[in-house]
């Protein structure tokens, strides 16, 4: 049991570690869909000023506004439970922990407390199974997001393409500015593409450790 | 871990724990004080996660967890009360006296226990357990700025915190055998730790009107009779808060 006590401990500790890696992505993601937002509304602003025979520059940048901002409605989503999922993992470092030192004090005897010890070492383990099971929920709810994230992003990909299209055929000023708010949607929504990817990388070494996790589920029972 | 019953009436024990010999040499040792009547336990400082399992291990020769009705925590260092969540656990019916200022500083080793903090005023209070009289003395600034010791009127014992701590080799007495020895394992330690000597004088001044038969600290060794005041009146003349 010490040994397996041992390996559950460095489990839990590198689904801390993977899961604080887990918010810091998230936390860049969600930084660069505020960029798009930014710069989306920089172009909805500058649309606006564009003469009337000129609407489909009107029409794309509002598009782009809206698509960026239901993006950064999803991002607000995933940056709250990257934070949740990185708690709960401290919670389950804190347990490993906690599960270690009263194990060893049972070790030692602990005479008239044995029961009570035995008792909670198997509610801090219970605990911990739930925050794992809890890390796993919150996980899937991040693939749904991060799917709705990915696919906005497309959508945004593909206006920018618009836009440059649609700046290319117009006046000079026009050109310069639009090709720029164009060229830049475009490079931020490839850096997401990148930092979804490193993302969804995580979440699946996260789901890995977890299933390893489960393994230990009840042995402590068992053993004692 | 040793024990030392230092008090037995029948009725009230008052208990060491301590000198642990498998402590790893990191780990500053401490001393640990429980206090029984009529079944039920206060523990003083129960010391840091580290020695949880020794702790628990001999004091659960003496006290069932289900009896603990409170513990104190002198101040809000790691080796006082580190552990505390894992005793919460054990005795979530338990009480947890500290000073108003710790408050959300001590929530850090886990807020889950948090309603069960008693946050004593600057003035200290008195604590009864199951019947038995004590009182929460204020210690401030001796050494930390939010600190309480507690004084047992029926066993005369003064529990001291880190007053009286002293730095001791392994199998030193667990009580001072000679006062002038002693000093040397002492006199550094308080100089350092403790920051001011108008808060020292004030102490000195409010313990010294008690009457105490053994002084407690949580480090080193217990002082017993004459060697009370001894102490006290050394620590008077000490000039302390310095860094040198």
């Amino acid at each position: 049991m010490t040994q397996s006590l041992n390996d559950f401990r460095i489990k839990v500790g590198q689904l801390f570690f993977i899961c604080n890696q887990l918010r810091e992505s998230i936390g860049r993601v969600s930084t660069t869909i505020n960029e798009i937002y930014e710069v989306s509304l920089r172009s909805g602003i500058s649309s606006s000023h564009v003469e009337v025979g000129k609407r489909a520059f009107n029409e794309i940048a509002k598009q782009i506004a809206s698509t960026s901002k239901a993006m950064e409605e999803e991002s607000k989503q995933i940056r709250d439970i990257g934070i949740l999922i990185s708690n709960l993992s401290l919670g389950c470092l804190r347990r490993a922990l906690q599960i270690k030192k009263m194990e060893e004090a049972r070790k030692m005897g602990c005479g008239r407390n044995e029961k009570a010890v035995e008792r909670a070492i198997e509610r801090m383990e219970i605990a911990v199974f739930k925050q794992i099971d809890e890390i796993e929920v919150l996980c899937r709810r991040t693939n749904v997001l991060s799917s709705k994230i990915a696919q906005q992003a497309e959508r945004l990909w593909s206006l920018a393409v618009n836009l440059r299209m649609e700046a290319s055929q117009s006046g000079e000023e026009e050109e310069v500015f639009f090709s720029n708010i164009g060229a830049a949607v475009a490079a931020a929504g490839e850096k997401l593409k990148a930092q979804q990817e490193a993302y969804q990388g995580l979440i699946r070494q996260c789901r890995e450790i977890r299933g390893e996790l489960k393994s230990f589920q009840g042995e402590y029972k068992h053993a004692a | 871990m040793q024990h030392k019953v230092l008090f037995d009436d029948g009725e009230t024990q008052w208990i060491y724990f301590g000198r642990d010999p498998n402590r790893v040499e990191q780990v500053i040792d401490t001393n640990q004080y429980v206090v029984i009547h009529k079944g039920k336990a206060f523990m003083m400082d129960p010391g840091g996660t580290e020695i949880f399992p020794a702790v628990l291990s001999k004091v659960s020769e003496f006290i069932a967890v289900e009896n603990i009705e409170g513990f104190l925590c002198s101040h809000q260092d790691p080796d006082i009360m580190s552990s505390l969540p894992l005793w919460m656990e054990l005795a979530p019916q338990a009480k947890v006296y500290l000073s108003w200022m710790w408050e959300g500083f001590v929530s850090h080793f886990g807020y889950e226990f948090h309603n069960s903090f008693i946050t004593v005023k600057d003035e200290g209070c008195p604590v009864s357990l199951n019947g038995h009289q004590m009182q929460l003395v204020p210690a401030h600034f001796m050494h930390s700025s939010g600190n309480f010791h507690l004084y047992d009127p029926k066993a005369k014992i003064y529990f001291s915190g880190d007053v009286g701590s002293a730095l001791v080799p392994d199998g030193y007495d667990v009580f001072v055998r000679d006062f002038q020895t002693h000093v040397r394992f002492m006199e550094g330690f308080h100089r350092r730790w403790m920051p001011s000597n108008e808060a020292k004088k004030d102490w000195c001044r409010r313990v010294s009107r008690l009457e105490i038969d053994l002084l407690c600290p949580q480090h080193g060794s217990i002082f017993k009779g004459k060697d009370v005041e001894k102490f006290i009146s050394w620590l008077e003349d000490l000039r302390v808060g310095a860094a040198a």
